[in-house]
């Protein structure tokens, strides 16, 4: 999972302190509680004000327990959920990477030195990283632009960053493309934002 | 014979008047002794056995639980713990 | 369209930049992911406990009042436990494990016909295990309670009852930790640290509920 995208880090945190004072209070209760009971069984009554002042106390921190505990499953269900949507985007953006890296054509190697373009990489440790020399690196991106009408690396990045924030995740679909995939289809013109989206994916 | 019968019964029969079990007793030499004379003292014996070359036994007595180790050379209480 | 392209060879040369390994596959389906699976309130429970029976076990006096605190504490610790299997996420709930030895058994033939599938939550096994430390723990506190009764106090089986269950449960936490140590080996999935972090990281196997 991406390093970079955490912010439910605070979450996390959140979610571990809550648990634990639920295990505190919890504990506490049952520490009430269990007094209540030897006391009532030592005296038989209940009219005692200590015994009524612990059951209250008893009551109240199980109250809380409760409360916090379904807090704490809201929270948890919260995070997860942004989880899913994160899963889900990146499914999306890598359907549609994958996609206008078909279109173009790109080699299996060319794919490999694409991606770490995107992500930021600098060709010496693209270079580094596949085993190659530097100048295989340069030639495949530079091959890399001409198949897909890119001036250079800053401009082959924004092209996605356009492709992402038109407002829609998937690609253009045409008609006959739409009946048989209901994932992401091939986009017909590379440098066209796309409008249509499978939205059923995205809710 | 018949005036210990009537203090052994008036011992277990009336605890007010029975004697205590304290730090200075005297209990026996022997599991049984021990278990005899605390029995005698009005004590519900519950279990006894041999710890650390003590005699240990766990009584009872009006609704107070307690435990007892005793010396079996001296016969004498060496710790006694009230719970 | 998923990404296609194939890990390449000496990839182990990219440890020196720690996504390497994620470059490749961005759409997360093609290598390893992981999973909140324990919640934080399940993980604090389960090393809290652990910690009571080793305090219990080894460490503390026999007949002390700290023992007997420890032992309340880990009958509470079962309790928030179980009440939250009741009311609290899906992956800590009794429905996410439920007590059948007949899944139990027809887990064991999957496990020993190869099948390398993950399960989320406790397996079938591990459910049975679970349910089994739990009941340890509640019989070993309730005779340990008893024996603070006038009623009970020096009674010999509460006693007996007492060790020889505790006996059982020690047992049963050699047979768990081995247990765990066989379900990591054969599932790929670290089952210890997910235990710690709540994460599962599942290599490319299914996943069963």
């Amino acid at each position: 999972m991406s390093q970079s995208l955490r912010p439910t880090r605070t979450r996390e945190r959140r979610a571990t302190v809550l648990a634990g004072l639920i295990l505190l209070q919890a504990l506490c209760a049952l520490f009430f509680i269990g007094d209540v009971i030897e006391d009532f069984r030592i005296d038989g009554q209940f009219d005692n004000p200590h015994l009524i002042l612990e059951s209250v106390a008893a009551a109240t921190l199980i109250a809380g327990v409760i409360f916090l505990m379904v807090e704490l499953r809201s929270l948890l269900l919260r995070m997860s959920e942004m989880q899913l949507g994160l899963d889900i985007a990146r499914g999306h953006v890598a359907e549609i990477i994958d996609a206008f890296f078909a279109e173009w054509g790109l080699t299996d190697a060319e794919r490999d030195v694409a991606i770490m373009m995107l992500k930021g990489v600098d060709n010496d440790t693209i270079a580094r990283i596949r085993k190659t020399a530097s100048g295989t690196v340069r030639a495949q991106a530079t091959r890399i632009y001409s198949k897909s009408a890119t001036d250079g690396r800053a401009q082959f990045i924004s092209f996605f960053m356009e492709e992402l924030m038109s407002g829609d995740i998937a690609p253009e679909e045409t008609a006959e493309e739409k009946s048989d995939q209901g994932s992401a289809a091939l986009p017909e013109k590379k440098t066209q934002a796309p409008k249509q989206s499978s939205t059923k994916e995205l809710t | 014979m018949r005036r210990l019968t009537l203090l052994a019964l008036l011992a277990l029969a009336s605890p007010a008047l029975a004697e205590s079990l304290t730090k200075d007793s005297v209990l026996g030499t022997t599991m049984q002794e021990v278990q005899a004379s605390l029995t005698a003292m009005g004590y519900e014996v519950r279990k006894a056995e041999m710890e650390d070359g003590q005699i240990e036994v766990y009584f009872v007595r009006d609704g107070k639980m307690g435990e007892v180790y005793v010396n079996p050379q001296t016969g004498a209480v060496t710790t006694l713990k009230m719970k | 369209m998923a990404f296609t392209s194939k890990p390449n060879s000496g990839r182990t040369g990219a440890r020196s930049i720690p996504r390497a390994r994620k470059l490749i596959s961005a759409s997360g389906t093609t290598s390893a992911r992981d999973i909140q699976v324990w919640d934080p309130l399940v993980r604090l429970i389960h090393w809290s406990l652990a910690l009571t029976i080793l305090l219990n076990g080894a460490v503390v006096e026999e007949e002390s009042q700290v023992h007997e605190w420890i032992g309340y504490i880990a009958l509470g610790l079962v309790a928030i436990r179980l009440v939250w299997a009741l009311i609290g996420p899906k992956h800590a709930r009794f429905a996410a494990f439920p007590p059948s030895p007949g899944r139990a058994v027809r887990h064991l033939r999957d496990l020993l016909a190869g099948d390398r599938r993950v399960h989320l939550s406790h397996n079938p096994l591990g459910a049975l295990m679970v349910y089994n430390l739990w009941i340890s723990v509640i019989l070993i506190g309730i005779t340990g309670y008893m024996m603070t009764t006038i009623t009970f106090f020096g009674i010999d089986w509460v006693e007996e009852a007492h060790e020889v269950v505790f006996g059982w449960l020690l047992f049963s936490v050699a047979l768990h930790v081995a247990g765990v140590a066989v379900d990591s080996w054969r599932s790929g999935v670290n089952l210890v640290r997910s235990m710690v972090s709540g994460r599962k990281t599942i290599p490319q196997g299914r996943e069963v509920e």
